[in-house]
Parts: C-alpha cells; sequence; structure tokens
C-alpha cells in the first residue's frame, strides 16, 4: 500500500517533501543513487523518457539527468552533491537546463523498524524561482501530461 | 493571478483552519455562523480567518439580504490548488513507482 505523501510550502522560497518506504534506508540510498534503479522510478510525466542518467555519489560528484520525449524535446539537469552521507543525508546544488537558477536539495532518511521516512527539502534562490518550480514541475512539456489530471479536478471540485 | 496575490494564497492556504473552511466552502457556500459550527471557534475567530482569504482572493462575501454568505473563489482556488495537486501527483506518481521497486529490491536482499 502506498504511504501519504506530504508536499508543504514551509518557507517563501522552500518546498518541503515527506514520505515512508517500506524499506530499510540503505535501499532508498540505493534507489536514489544508482543510475540503473534511478532511470526505473525517477520519470518525467507520460511520455517522457530517461535519454542520460550519470551519478557520481561521492562529494563532489556529479550527476546529471535527461530526459525526452516522444517529440524529441529534450531537457536536462545538472547537480553537484555538497554534502553526502549514505544512507542517511545528502544535499546537493542542481539546475535545470536553462533554468536561471540553481537550488540546494537536502534528504534525510531516519529509518526506524524497517520503515524508512524519507524528508527532501528544496530550496530556491528566490519565492518566484520556487513557484516557478512548482508551476511547471520539471518543464512545460509536463505540462502537457497533466491536461487530464485538471480536468478530473475540476470535475471534483465543480 | 499576479505573484503578489499569489503569495497571499499560500500564506493564506499555510493554516489548516483555513484549508478546512476552504474545502468546506468548496462544497458551497456559507454563512459565517454555519462556518463556524463545526470548527467550535467563535464567530469573530472564524471572521479572522475569512479576512485572511478574501484579501488573498480565495473567498468572496455576498450579499442577500441581512446574509452575507461566503463563497469559495473557483478560479483563484483552482489556480493554487491546482499548482500543488499537480506537483503533488508527479511525486505521488515517482513514488508508488519507487515502492514497488523497493520491493523487489527487499526480496534480493538476504535478511540479515
Amino acid at each position: 500500500m502506498p504511504k501519504p505523501l506530504e508536499v508543504s510550502l514551509i518557507s517563501d522560497t522552500e518546498i518541503r517533501i515527506v514520505r515512508a518506504f517500506d524499506a530499510p534506508a540503505a535501499l532508498v540510498f540505493r534507489a536514489w543513487s544508482e543510475p540503473a534503479l534511478v532511470q526505473r522510478w525517477l520519470s518525467g510525466p507520460p511520455g517522457w523518457r530517461f535519454t542520460r542518467c550519470e551519478i557520481d555519489a561521492r562529494l563532489g560528484g556529479e550527476y546529471r539527468f535527461a530526459w525526452a520525449n516522444e517529440a524529441g524535446v529534450e531537457f536536462g539537469l545538472t547537480g553537484v552533491y555538497s554534502e553526502i552521507d549514505p544512507p542517511t543525508r545528502w544535499v546537493s546544488v542542481e539546475q535545470f537546463e536553462g533554468a536561471p537558477t540553481k537550488s540546494t536539495v537536502t534528504t534525510e532518511l531516519v529509518e526506524t523498524n524497517g520503515v524508512t521516512n524519507s524528508v527532501m527539502t528544496l530550496a530556491y534562490e528566490s519565492k518566484e524561482a520556487r513557484d516557478r518550480a512548482l508551476q511547471s514541475g520539471m518543464t512545460d512539456g509536463m505540462e502537457h501530461g497533466y491536461k487530464q489530471l485538471d480536468a478530473v479536478l475540476t470535475e471534483e471540485q465543480a | 493571478m499576479t505573484p503578489d496575490t499569489l503569495d497571499a494564497a499560500f500564506a493564506a492556504l499555510a493554516d489548516p483552519t483555513r484549508r478546512a473552511i476552504l474545502l468546506r466552502l468548496a462544497e458551497s457556500e456559507a454563512s459565517v455562523m454555519e462556518l463556524a459550527e463545526p470548527f467550535a471557534m467563535s464567530q469573530p475567530a472564524i471572521s479572522k480567518h475569512l479576512k485572511v482569504l478574501e484579501k488573498a482572493g480565495l473567498v468572496s462575501r455576498g450579499r442577500e439580504g441581512a446574509r452575507r454568505p461566503v463563497k469559495v473563489e473557483l478560479a483563484a482556488f483552482n489556480e493554487v490548488i491546482g499548482w500543488l495537486e499537480r506537483y503533488r501527483e508527479m511525486w505521488r506518481q515517482r513514488f508508488d513507482v519507487l515502492d514497488a521497486l523497493l520491493d523487489e529490491l527487499k526480496s534480493q536482499t538476504p535478511k540479515s
């Protein structure tokens, strides 16, 4: 059973994403740090697939992700680990291709009785950058994938 | 919505009582008295929350004789909730897939 997901705007410039996983922290860390595993779940919206996934999970190491859609539109994300303490805590500074600002992502895992609570905090340089990230998800291309969801939500609220 | 009203809307939504009031109003409009009832709060306390929501453009007050029903401003509500919902949905989908992947990894890892 999927566990509840909590997404909150903890300040003007930050987003916090909290979720528990029914697995030890060591496995959750592997799912975040091994390219073969990351490619299986850190997907874009429907229709977008990974075209590049490289991770050097060490202090100062880089990760490079890229996704493409059926129309051949591609976008990428590059990050550098500024802190890494496997499997419980890592911090990276990342930037989407073409984005004017960087963001700092802090992930903390706390394992209790085989269940791992994951707290991810995304800190942006400004409110505008944070809101832009929220609005577009990863890119404007994502909007298309969610038109259907919009329709459902609008229906529910009507 | 302008960035300023969006900020006000996000700030307004940071409070659980105000989120509950909004969800209640999404069902139907209501008077302050009707709103105060389920929240076990005084009418002045509810009015205070409503002022914040009104300032953020999320609700408006009508006028029907002596009644001043409160209603949700659907466009603004959809715009703000819409962003967050979409963002949340993206992570919900990813993490649901991750759950399955972790189950697979667990079955491959010898129990210690």
